[in-house]
């Protein structure tokens, strides 16, 4: 077996203006979930697991420590982790009774930042980003141009993160930089 | 450009589903004795209605679950949509069509 090699699709690249900006953040292991959250006993034994109840509404987002749990749909839960995903998911499949898939490499996480952070990413989705509907502890998976994203809320400062597979990365960089003068 | 209401999501934006065919058609089981007609019917054939057509829809760029819909083919009208296990929704009855073609 090659030796594993930790890498982001974007090298950790950031770009800076006037009012906003955009960094790609550290790799971080990333798990997906799928199990009956309903029901009690996978639910109480993945969130012993955890630390966090997995019994999410739709479309948010929770965080403990350096783990958060995603909402992505009635059976499934994306999870941010930096502890050893090799040994949660073997623990998780035979102990929780779900299916636990290790996706660390999927996907490329950029942080938004700045007063100008809601117009950029207003500027490519079509989802309605006003703090009266998406508040910080939302997420929703969404369109960005072409790209598939998953969009989560942060901060009110504002802070927000967009997951992008890793093959769309570079495109949705791009395009965030390009707006980012016009808005 | 229309709003599509998602069962587990929401009102979201048309740009994020895309549509799949008539919805309701089982799968048939004994497969093996099927005719090449039959095999033709459950593969090619729709009803393809000028008028209300209940639809398998999914949220692609959403939560990528399955999910019907009951929409007119004519003026876009969505009247519902509806998660897979729910009961079918009654097609709207021709008091409530109007007089620009939709019928039910
Ligand atoms: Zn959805």
């Amino acid at each position: 077996m090659a030796n594993p090699v930790i890498a982001t699709p974007l090298n950790e690249a950031d770009f800076s203006i006037d009012g906003f900006s955009v960094a790609e953040l550290d790799y971080s292991g990333k798990i997906n979930l799928r199990a009956d959250f309903e029901s009690k006993h996978a639910n109480q034994s993945l969130t012993k697991l955890l630390g966090i109840d997995c019994q999410l509404a739709p479309n948010t987002y929770k965080t403990s420590g350096d783990t958060s749990v995603f909402w992505l749909g009635p059976n499934e839960r994306l999870v941010y982790t930096n502890g050893d995903v090799d040994a949660m998911v073997s623990q998780w499949r035979n102990k929780a009774g779900c299916a636990a898939v290790d996706v660390s490499d999927y996907s490329s996480v950029l942080k938004l930042s700045g007063p100008k952070a809601r117009d950029v990413i207003a500027s490519g989705t079509p989802f309605d980003i006003h703090p009266e509907v998406f508040s910080v502890g939302d997420c929703t998976q969404t369109r960005f141009g072409n790209a598939t994203i998953l969009l989560s809320n942060h901060s009110e400062a504002p802070e927000f993160q967009i997951q992008v597979r890793w093959s769309f990365a570079e495109y949705v960089f791009e395009y965030i930089k390009r707006v980012a003068r016009y808005v | 450009m229309f709003i599509i209401n998602c069962p587990y999501c929401g009102d979201r934006d048309q740009t994020e589903f895309s549509c799949h065919g008539e919805a309701h058609i089982p799968r048939p089981t004994e497969t093996a004795q099927m005719s090449d007609d039959a095999w033709g019917n459950y593969v090619f054939f729709r009803t393809n209605p000028k008028g209300y057509h209940r639809e398998r829809w999914l949220h692609t760029h959403g939560c990528r679950r399955w999910f019907n819909a009951l929409r007119h083919t004519v003026t876009d009208e969505f009247v519902t949509t509806y998660k897979i296990e729910d009961p079918r929704p009654p097609l709207p009855t021709e008091s409530q069509t109007s007089s620009d073609g939709r019928q039910s």
